[in-house]
């Protein structure tokens, strides 16, 4: 618990301290004029809201573009004022917030409105940098030429959205999350399956701060005990420390049942840092968490889990590739309070390479990842075939392949059909206390739907 | 429970927390980001290989060190528990990776802090810092314990020899137990070096710039208070000591921060003697092992039956 208590306390200490730092931040225009005022700026913001570009015209005065905030400005230029370089108000936005969701969208439309193809890398620049995840899907109808007519776009101190994913599918070989293979084989069964996740963003001066919640339920057809619900609350804080750079904070809990029994907890909290470069995206995170797994044959596996990810997103022309890397290490409670001679306590690393091509409308997705994960001391136990007293470390490699497409149907409607191709090699058999020796084929098609207040 | 007290108190403190976009880094983000997630404070800095670079060998070097060990809470010095038995060797080299892990980690964290708060020197909080940027590389760190203007200052050289006496005189005049068994030579080799060499490098350059280059110039900044600073910089590194050397931790992180503010923010009188007091320390400690296998070693206490390895 010394680790998490000096996470705790730097995560603090850093806290208080950026505090001391505000006094860093490029001053802000001089405040005494009445157009830099808040009012006056929200009064802008609602003429926008209204589509009534005519009264932004009217109430931004020519001589007050340089006291007005990066996203006013960009809303000023793309209502078009007479007699003024709209390109060059852009810019100016931009280069004040080069990162800014509104201003790259604002823009983005107003090329679009006059050229597709010149829209083009501007709609590409939403797709890599936008912080809010509909701005990004809205990025991506354009892009895919699903839109005809531009959408009107509701601007508001607070953002929600949601994502809704309604499908079924057919897996070869279904078991618990930390489960080996099941005694008496597989069981393939059809299932059914509903994901919704919801949040709530309120963006302020040094970023935002948010609720999101994530819900899944699947349902086996023929092993309803494997049923698992599942949630998870996170409420991450969002600073932007520089033009490119955001740090997150993201404190979280999850709470799972299998059946109608509890069957994982977990809480936690990361620390997620974001750079945004002209040619990729790239974040790291921390996160400390513990979890208690309340089913007896899986508890053994509970304990504190550092974790660290490693993500880069690159975005040429219509491709997307991505790779992650993560290293987990969990210290299993059980391994040193009970002594007992199955150990736990291990060290996952990992990596995932991501591929997606826009097509006309049609999207497609390929990802692979593979994981090794090395337990720190050998297991002794009796074999339970054998009967004989063996000694052996677990070291598995897990390796996942998942191609896919999606497909707009109507509006905000899309079809997602995948198929999942999981293996597991491990030196743990039949004869040893687990097999973790497994192979899972899942095929699934899913509808899914999103809504925001944009 | 501890975890989500922690998490309530960071979300008291981030609600509470002014700040805005700014042109350039903040240094204080960049160095605590860094010292939570590895690989962050290069990665906004903008050198994501080197950030990647940085975190495969910190995170690799420290949970490499848990392979083929007993783990144990985590401390200044790594996680891995000895063993009192012949079997030192795995537990000696995991422990020598998590301590270089970690003491990179902690140099590194330094480091990027550092340039960060170079490239943001004209802002103005940066030029109100009360206690001034150590501005040193690496290899000034390194050489700093080998300086003469270091080692002769009457900061450092009381301390280290006030503390040889010490150190040998309790050497002298505590029993050793014996071992009822042989470490093996490559072990015994492998320990000694660990203690006299890689602990006081790392140590020395891994934790005096993070304690006394940063974290106590960050909390004199918001504190506004010297007094302050020193205090919460060695209750941090206090807090991450093993309990046994809670007390020595406590008064040494005093000490080093008090060096730290009579030299104008220079550390490397504080490396120096951070170094040699470890290095006597180590071989102290290596000593012991020998006498508890009943070898002689210079001033060779009396040995008792029975056994601990001295960690």
């Amino acid at each position: 618990m010394i680790a998490a208590r000096f996470f705790g306390l730097a995560v603090l200490l850093a806290c208080l301290s950026f505090s001391a730092h505000a006094d860093d931040a490029v001053p802000p225009p001089e405040p005494n004029a009445k157009q830099s005022s808040r009012d006056f700026q929200w009064q802008i913001v609602e003429f926008f809201n209204s589509e009534r570009c005519d009264l932004v015209r009217d109430a931004a005065k020519p001589s007050s573009y340089s006291l007005l905030r990066p996203n006013i400005l960009a809303i000023v230029a793309f209502c078009e004022p007479r007699g003024q370089d709209h390109e060059k108000l852009f810019r100016e936005a931009e280069k004040r917030d080069p990162t800014g969701d509104l201003i790259m969208v604002l823009h983005a439309k107003y090329v679009w409105k006059r050229s597709k193809e010149k829209a083009r890398p501007l709609w590409e620049n939403v797709l890599k940098h936008a912080r809010n995840t509909y701005l990004k899907s809205m990025a991506k109808r354009y892009l895919e030429g699903e839109v005809e007519k531009d959408e009107i776009l509701h601007l508001s101190p607070w953002s929600y959205q949601g994502k809704f994913r309604l499908g079924g599918g057919y897996e070869s070989n279904p078991v618990f999350p930390y489960a080996g293979n099941p005694g008496g084989g597989k069981r393939p069964q059809s299932y059914g399956t509903f994901k919704a996740n919801g949040g709530v963003q309120r963006w302020v001066s040094f970023g935002s701060y948010a609720a999101n919640y994530e819900g899944s339920y699947v349902r086996y057809s023929k092993s309803p005990e494997l049923s698992m619900f599942g949630n998870q609350l996170e409420v991450p804080i969002t600073f932007r420390l520089g033009a490119y750079e955001d740090i997150v904070f993201r404190p979280f809990a999850g709470l799972s049942y299998a059946g109608s029994r509890s069957f994982e907890q977990k809480m936690g909290f990361g620390i997620l840092g974001v750079a945004y470069r002209p040619e990729y995206k790239q974040s790291v995170q921390g996160s400390i968490f513990t979890n208690n797994l309340f089913f007896p044959e899986f508890n053994a596996e509970e304990g504190t889990h550092l974790r660290f990810d490693y993500n880069w997103e690159f975005f040429p022309s219509r491709w997307t590739y991505r790779f992650q890397a993560f290293m987990e290490h969990l210290r299993a409670v059980n391994d040193f309070d009970n002594g007992t001679d199955i150990k736990h306590s291990h060290t996952d690393l990992g990596g995932l390479f991501g591929l997606q091509l826009m097509g006309q409308g049609i999207t497609y997705e390929f990802d692979f990842s593979a994981s090794f994960r090395l337990d720190s001391l050998p297991s002794e136990y009796t074999g339970r075939q054998s009967g004989v007293r063996l000694r052996k470390r677990r070291n598995d490699v897990t390796i996942d392949a998942k191609p896919g497409v999606t497909i707009p149907l109507w509006r905000d409607f899309d079809l997602n059909a995948f198929y999942e191709y999981t293996r597991t090699f491990s030196p743990l058999r039949q004869d040893d206390y687990t097999d973790y020796n497994m192979e899972d084929h899942a095929i699934e098609l899913v509808l899914l739907t999103e809504f925001s207040n944009y | 429970m501890k975890t989500l007290l922690i998490t309530i108190l960071v979300l008291l403190q981030v609600l509470a927390m002014p700040t805005r976009a700014h042109a350039l880094l903040n240094p204080s983000a960049v160095g605590w980001g860094n010292l939570v997630v590895p690989g962050l404070g290069a990665t906004l800095r903008g050198y994501p290989r080197q950030g990647l670079t940085e975190a495969g060998l910190e995170l690799g070097t420290y949970f490499g060190g848990t392979y083929g060990v007993r783990e144990g809470g985590f401390t200044i010095d790594g996680s891995v528990k000895v063993p009192t038995s012949r079997n030192m060797l795995s537990p000696v080299i995991g422990q020598s990776l998590q301590e270089f892990g970690l003491k990179y980690h902690f140099h590194n964290t330094f480091y990027h802090y550092q340039q960060a708060a170079i490239d943001a020197q004209d802002t103005e909080s940066e030029r109100n810092k009360k206690q001034p940027l150590y501005y040193g590389s690496w290899k000034d760190m390194l050489g700093a314990p080998f300086q003469w203007k270091n080692l002769s200052s009457i900061w450092v050289f009381p301390l280290i020899t006030a503390s040889a006496a010490y150190l040998i005189y309790e050497y002298q005049n505590t029993e050793v137990k014996r071992f009822g068994f042989r470490v093996s030579r490559d072990a015994e080799a492998l320990y000694g070096f660990q203690q006299m060499a890689v602990i006081p490098i790392t140590g020395a350059i891994g934790e005096e710039p993070l304690f006394r280059g940063f974290v106590m110039r960050e909390m004199r900044a918001n504190t506004g208070s010297a007094v302050a600073a020193l205090a919460i910089q060695s209750a941090m590194f206090t807090l991450v000591h093993p309990s046994e050397l809670r007390a020595s931790g406590f008064l040494s992180g005093i000490y080093f921060g008090m060096m730290t503010n009579h030299f104008d923010g220079n550390i490397e009188p504080a490396i120096a003697a951070h170094f040699w007091v470890n290095v006597i320390d180590g071989l102290i400690a290596y000593w012991t092992l020998q006498r508890s296998q009943g070898k002689e070693t210079p001033f060779a206490p009396p040995i008792t039956a029975n056994v601990t390895v001295p960690f």
